[in-house]
Parts: C-alpha cells; structure tokens; sequence
C-alpha cells in the first residue's frame, strides 16, 4: 500500500491538495526504550508536488515536520481530470510517489 | 553512500536555495547538518543576523501565521502559512530553538497560492519564524508558542 494519501477539492477557481504521508520522521535523538540505543534518523527530506507533470511544489525538510506528516497546499486553477503527483524521497533513500485525478 | 552527507546536502541544496544568497544558503545548510550537536541559541540568532541583513528582512502584517499560542503536544503543532504578497518564491518555517532550527524550506510556482499547511515538532517553549523570500525581498513573521508538555495547558 502507497504510504501517500492525497484528498484534492474543488474550491472557487482554486483546487485544494492535502497530503498525509505515513512515515516515521526519526530525528535521530530519541533512546529506544526496550534497548537502550539510539534510534537513528530517518525523516523525508524532499518533497516534490506536481501538476500535470509539472514541478509546482519542491520542498526540502527537516526532521522538525511531525511523524505522518501533513500538508496542504492550494492550487490556482485546476480542473476535473487533471493530475496531482506527490513524491517524497528520505534521507535513507527510499522513496514513493503516488498520483491522484482531480474529481 | 559513496557521497558524503555534506556533498549530497550542498548538492541539494544549491539548486534548491539558489535565490538565497551563497551565505544564507550555506547558513541553511549548517543547520540542516547541526544533527546531534548541542546547539548555542544566541550563535544561531547572531549567525542569522550576519546573514540576513536585519534591514533585509522586513517585518510584514500580511503574512499570517496561524499557528496556536498554547501548543498542549509539542510533537504535532499545526501551523498554517498564508499570505497576500506578490509572487512569492519561498516560504521557509524556523523554530527558534529546536535542535534543528530549520524546519522546512518550500520553493512555490506562480501556480500555487500562498497558502500552505503543515504539522510542526516544538521542543519547547520558542519563537515560530516564517520567511517569505519573493524575487526582491525577504519577509518575516512571528509567533511564540507555548509548549507545555505536561497538558495542563497552563
């Protein structure tokens, strides 16, 4: 299962995207309770949002964003039948991409 | 990995902060990279202002940052960025005194309106710092945040 929900609205003129990405965002300075060590780092660091295959969002994050991250971003125009990518890459370098229709 | 954490960071980074000036790109860079390390607060607030030129940034009413006083879970602090400037090209969220300062940089197209939502970690009690930068000026905006732990919500 993609690890990437996208929600889009339809508002005036402008087409609301919200994202919901299941991951952990380890910042790298938290002790495993069971074991005692180090959990290591493992946040996303970019994040690509396109439209219509083009690049409209790039963003680079720390590990200061909460685990699952949120966002939402709002798009000007947009209309049924276009398409929403959104891709993630972390800085253990997996990564995942998912791709949504408007409706 | 074959390239170093740095390497792979100024590669990314380069690109992706190439409206910032080579000193605040590198500024950016730093903290990305000040991990694990204790960080001094005052060196960072003074290494800010030896890069962004106080008069640069410019205190501005029309960014809102919607984000609440009283955060009751430090971890997941919603904040909620918009604006009605002109062409705004990046929108970069600070926390003054996490660890890692720098929370997000989001570099925005014409296509996108200013208006952008996310979901924060605060270590503690600090300064939330929005910077619009557009192709001219930089912007700043900001908030305190409470953050109490215990849920008391005093």
């Amino acid at each position: 299962m993609s690890s990437i929900k996208i929600r889009t609205k339809r508002l005036n003129a402008q087409t609301q995207i919200r994202t919901l990405i299941q991951h952990p965002m380890e910042h790298g300075r938290d002790i495993n309770e069971k074991t005692g060590l180090l959990i290591p780092a493992h946040y996303i660091e970019t994040l690509t949002l396109e439209y219509n295959d083009t690049v409209v969002v790039k963003s680079k994050l720390g590990s200061g964003i909460s685990k699952n991250p949120y966002f939402s971003f709002l798009l000007k125009g947009g209309s049924i039948g276009d398409t929403v990518t959104i891709s993630w890459k972390d800085n253990l370098g997996n990564q995942d991409t998912k791709t949504r229709i408007i409706d | 990995m074959t390239i170093s954490r740095r390497k792979f960071i100024q590669a990314c980074s380069i690109p992706m902060l190439g409206l910032l000036t080579d000193a605040q790109a590198e500024w950016f860079d730093d903290l990305f990279t000040k991990k694990n390390k204790p960080i001094d607060y005052q060196a960072v607030s003074a290494s800010f202002n030896s890069v962004f030129k106080p008069e640069e940034i410019i205190s501005s009413d029309k960014i809102s940052l919607e984000i609440p006083l009283i955060a009751e879970d430090g971890a997941v602090v919603p904040v909620t960025i918009r604006s009605d400037l002109e062409s705004v090209q990046q929108i970069i969220i600070l926390v003054e005194k996490n660890p890692v300062p720098i929370v997000a940089v989001f570099e925005l197209s014409p296509q996108i309106e200013t208006v952008i939502s996310a979901r924060i970690k605060m270590a503690e009690t600090s300064k939330v710092i929005a910077l619009l930068k557009t192709n001219t000026k930089i912007f700043k905006t900001v908030q305190e945040v409470k953050v109490t732990i215990g849920g008391c919500g005093g």
